[in-house]
């Protein structure tokens, strides 16, 4: 049987650990219960490209012609723009943000491709139909704060309108693989800290949070414990209220109390006010009463006061019921 | 004195309401955030290395093919089953075609035998198959298969992971693969967000009561906390209390 006191501790020291994260958890939760999932896309303003050119497919060379030696996964062709491409990748990634392997050549004169920031900068505009206007793209390469899984370099396009819409595209090919925007920024800085990512990985399988993942895990078993520990226990006594004489700073009274709470309680109700730091929750070892009851004294009552003090008739108003006793003291500001 | 014990019933009769929840989200949490989501997703469970080829070997153009199948769009070469092919879509069509890229013949879709084939040469680890099955309606379509890329050959494995992969009718491509460390990742996030269905609506209303609750709680023992580690510093004085009686405490 493990020590009373030591789970009101570890559940003490936990909680000083992980309580700020825990209401971070909670509270982040709650905002992605609420969020609007439309808004927090970040496509508020992001429409579909079409790219499909009409160079006659009949002047399109064999991909057998193309200059690739190594073996090969897929050859794809894309229209980038109106410009027909053969992109040739030697890894199939099965995420888009994992580095990419690939070659782009001219479907037509079968050599190497590379786009110009001037295409880029109208595939970008073609997928955006709100009011701003677009800065030259940007080649920026990873880590990127949109998301932090992302490996491959971007073009960057910003727009100046209401919600500082971004669009990303890929260096190769101008692909839109992203737009970006102040609501799907804040949906990101909650994901940050519900995953509590602050290296921005993108992802929730770093050691901090399973450090902390396991510390909630034993305060929230601690805390369990403690919450349905007293209902367990067996109660003293039959009746459901008792007579109690209480002497508090030299004025005797006979209170009468319901047998079945904790004294702490009992008296407070009764504005007898027992020294306290925890509220009544067996940790803090200062709500003592003196009595002439034979109570026998618990676990915690054993870690807290001394072996005299108990022997003394001293006890702790929060580890007993107000059953137990027919005769207390309460000596306010005196321990 | 008085707010302080308040303060610690709250927290103890909330706890008592919602705490076995509070220890699902962190059992459930801490489970998902300790798998490597790649793994998760089952990347690991099969490998595409035997299906390179040599682009010299695709002899039938793609100028060809544009010219017999005009609406074609997404046309991709690649192996299918040891064979060298072309996948489109065609205007209107959800399907792919399929054409060898050596003659320009339409293939059909493939037998459950050579997807037996594709299953036994992309599988990781060694696991010999138990059942292969179509499935090609969307309402007779497991939890763990999106409808959208029906029809589709389900393969299960005999091994401990419970290995199923399931493999495109027309293309041959494993479009998903699962296994039972997935599936307890998939029951893990229902109980977490407790959408206890199919696990895919986060904005329930059952978890923002229960959300609510969890920020009122927490917030009411960091509190406690906060009283327990001021009153660390000075023993025998006591924080609340002084507070609401203006400091005067003896």
């Amino acid at each position: 049987m493990i020590n009373p006191v030591n789970i009101t501790r570890w559940h003490k020291w936990l909680s000083a650990l992980v309580g700020i994260q825990c209401l971070i958890w909670a509270g982040t939760g709650l905002y992605f219960n609420q969020m609007d999932t439309q808004a927090a896309s970040g496509n508020q303003y992001r429409q579909p490209v079409s790219h499909r050119g009409n160079t006659p497919t009949a002047r399109f060379i064999p991909l057998s012609k193309l200059p690739v030696d190594e073996p090969v996964l897929s050859a794809e062709l894309i229209w980038v723009s109106g410009t027909p491409l053969y992109q040739v990748k030697t890894q199939e990634p099965l995420h888009q943000y994992t580095a990419q392997q690939h070659k782009l050549f001219h479907a037509v004169s079968g050599l190497p491709w590379y786009i110009q920031p001037a295409q880029v900068k109208r595939i970008a505009v073609k997928s955006y139909n709100g009011p701003g206007s677009a800065s030259a793209p940007a080649l920026t390469l990873p880590p990127f704060e949109f998301d932090g899984r992302q490996q491959n370099p971007l073009w960057k396009v910003t727009f100046n309108d209401d919600v500082n819409t971004e669009v990303y595209l890929h260096a190769d090919t101008g692909k839109v693989i992203a737009h970006s925007n102040d609501h799907s920024r804040l949906k990101h800085l909650m994901l940050t800290l519900h995953f509590m990512d602050y290296t921005n990985t993108g992802g929730f399988n770093h050691p901090l949070i399973v450090v902390f993942g396991m510390a909630t895990l034993m305060l929230a078993g601690s805390g369990l414990v403690l919450a349905y520990r007293r209902r367990l226990s067996a109660s003293p006594s039959a009746k459901a209220s008792v007579d109690v004489t209480v002497t508090y700073n030299g004025q005797r009274q006979t209170l009468t109390l319901p047998a079945k709470q904790p004294l702490f309680f009992a008296l407070t109700k009764h504005n007898i006010s027992v020294p306290t730091e925890c509220g009544g929750g067996g940790s803090c070892g200062q709500c003592v009463i003196q009595t002439t009851n034979d109570v026998l004294a618990s676990p915690t009552e054993r870690a807290l006061l001394s072996d005299a003090e108990i022997a003394s008739g001293k006890r702790l108003s929060c580890q007993h019921m107000a059953g137990e006793f027919s005769d207390v003291s309460v000596d306010y500001g005196e321990v | 004195m008085r707010s302080l014990i308040k303060t610690r019933t709250l927290h103890k009769w909330l706890m008592r309401g919602i705490g076995i929840q509070v220890l699902i989200w962190a059992l459930t949490g801490l489970y998902m955030i300790s798998m490597d989501i790649h793994f998760i997703h089952g990347e690991t469970l099969s490998d595409d290395k035997h299906n390179r080829f040599l682009i010299q070997d695709a002899d039938y153009p793609i100028a060809a093919l544009l010219d017999a199948f005009p609406t074609a769009t997404q046309v991709t070469l690649y192996k299918r089953q040891n064979k060298l092919v072309y996948r489109f879509k065609r205007t209107n069509d959800t399907q792919w075609t399929i054409v060898d890229a050596t003659n320009g013949q339409q293939l059909s879709p493939l037998t459950s035998s050579e997807v037996r084939q594709i299953a036994t040469s992309s599988i990781t680890d060694s696991a010999n198959i138990t059942a292969v099955k179509l499935i090609d309606l969307p309402e007779a379509t497991p939890a763990e298969l999106s409808p959208r890329w029906l029809p589709v050959w389900q393969v299960t494995f005999d091994d401990l992971a419970g290995t199923t992969f399931y493999i495109q009718q027309a293309t041959g491509q494993i479009v998903t693969r699962r296994h039972n460390v997935w599936r307890a990742f998939d029951w893990m996030w229902r109980f977490h967000i407790m959408d206890y269905d199919d696990g895919e609506n986060v904005a329930n209303p059952l978890l923002l009561v229960l959300a609510v609750l969890a920020i009122v709680a927490i917030i009411s023992g960091i509190l406690l906390l906060v009283c327990r580690f001021l009153n660390f510093a000075s023993p025998g004085s006591n924080t609340l209390n002084a507070l609401n009686k203006g400091g005067h405490n003896d």
